[in-house]
């Protein structure tokens, strides 16, 4: 056998941890290697000392501490089990499906009556069949932000979107019956047969815009000042 | 002495403890505290600390003692659950604390002068072993200083038997190399001394 070979097998000859054939070898390489023997006396020497370690020892008082401890947690376990319920309440799907449906159903009807609408309250009264009163409206044409019509007492949005109709389907029969070459094109017209003839909106060039507080106020008459209330 | 009546004991003291016997929850303290005590103190370093955790141990031993499994061990049991909780003391502190050897019970001086050993030795081998990663510190301080046997050592540290024997031997020849020169000079000392003796006559 060789040295290196011996070498790290002697801790366990040391220890008498061989098997007994490794145990023979490694003897009769050591009866003939004094190099080994010095290893040898090293491990054994090592292997003495350890043995020789005092062991550790705890504290005097271990015993009560410990059992303090202890009891402090049978303590502690004893009153969670005294206030918390004997079994834990069990949810069976059986009841939950029902609770779940019910609570879907209650949501659904609480957003259907209480959403909120699109028609406007007049003051003092909520009535879904009061049109919207567009006396207090404001339109603009759609491709002028800037202006605005003018309102007057006798304004109303259904007269302005009537005569844009009328303006309208004017000018689409003017193009569609080819007249237009021979009419000279106002600025009006020219206007107005920019429009698609084929399909002409009913509201040509108009939208509504949200209403404006107090847009119209009028001192003649008390009803009137009740009209001009804002929404 | 042979294994089995110990492991018969610890069966018995271990039924009457599963029946809320606490004076044999006591015996099986006094059996297992500083056994336990020699290897978490060998592997924390600190006397405070190694105590907490074998009181910590016992602790868990009585709240799990339903769950305990009578196919098993009892010494391995305890002692996995004392190794746990000790590299989770490790984990927490992360850094390498200084052993007060004079703060640790023991007689290693004594002892030294009994078996003629350089009273520096013991101490010597404490510090090596400190000195040792944990792995191999470990294993070392299971199988030589506490003399589990290699499976159980296997059972404790829930890694295979070679790689046990692996460590173990490993830790051996790094004792070696820091003892080393220190042996020597006391196999020389010894040596020289026989020397002159035998002249004298």
């Amino acid at each position: 056998m060789r040295c290196r070979r011996v070498r790290s097998c002697l801790s366990a000859y040391c220890n008498d941890e061989l098997s007994s054939r490794l145990k023979l070898a490694v003897s009769e390489h050591l009866s003939t290697c004094s190099a080994c023997r010095r290893e040898e006396a090293v491990y054994r020497s090592m292997a003495e000392a350890t043995k020789e370690l005092s062991s550790l020892a705890v504290a005097g008082d271990f015993n009560s501490k410990l059992f303090n401890w202890i009891a402090q947690e049978r303590f502690a376990e004893t009153r969670t089990r005294a206030y918390l319920p004997k079994r834990a309440p069990v949810v069976l799907w059986r009841q939950a499906i029902p609770a779940f449906v019910t609570v879907s159903l209650v949501v659904l009807l609480a957003f259907v009556a209480f959403r909120p609408s699109n028609t406007y309250k007049t003051a003092g009264s909520i009535s879904p069949e009061i049109a919207l009163d567009d006396s207090y409206l404001t339109v603009q044409p759609a491709n002028d932000a800037r202006r605005t019509a003018n309102l007057n007492k006798g304004w109303s949005l259904g007269n302005e979107l009537a005569r844009a109709e009328r303006m309208n389907r004017l000018s689409s029969a003017i193009v569609g019956q080819g007249v237009w070459s021979r009419i000279d094109r106002s600025p009006g017209l020219r206007m107005a047969s920019m429009q698609k003839s084929t399909a002409a909106p009913f509201v040509m060039g108009y939208y509504r815009v949200r209403p404006v507080k107090k847009i119209y106020i009028s001192p003649e008459s008390p009803s009137d000042k009740e009209a001009g209330k804002a929404y | 002495m042979p294994k089995e009546p110990e492991k018969d004991i610890d069966y018995a003291l271990m039924q009457a403890v599963q029946n809320g016997d606490m004076v044999a929850f006591n015996k099986l303290v006094d059996r297992y505290k500083d056994r336990l005590m020699n290897v978490i103190g060998r592997m924390l370093l600190s006397r405070d600390d190694a105590e907490d955790v074998v009181q910590e141990t016992f602790v868990r031993v009585y709240q799990h003692r339903q769950s305990f499994n009578f196919q098993h061990c009892f010494s391995t049991w305890i002692y996995t659950i004392g190794l746990n909780l000790a590299r989770n003391e490790l984990r927490k502190r992360k850094k390498f604390k200084f052993y007060e050897i004079s703060e640790m019970k023991g007689n290693e001086t004594q002892l030294a002068v009994e078996m003629k050993l350089p009273s520096r030795l013991p101490q010597a081998l404490n510090a090596a072993i400190k000195g040792l990663p944990e792995k191999y510190r470990v294993a070392f301080i299971l199988r030589d200083v506490q003399e589990m046997s290699y499976d159980e050592v296997a059972k404790v540290l829930s890694i295979p038997l070679g790689t046990v024997k692996s460590r173990v031997n490993r830790a051996r020849m790094m004792l070696r190399d820091k003892l080393q020169p220190k042996l020597e000079g006391y196999n020389a000392l010894s040596k020289s001394t026989l020397l002159s003796v035998g002249l004298l006559q």
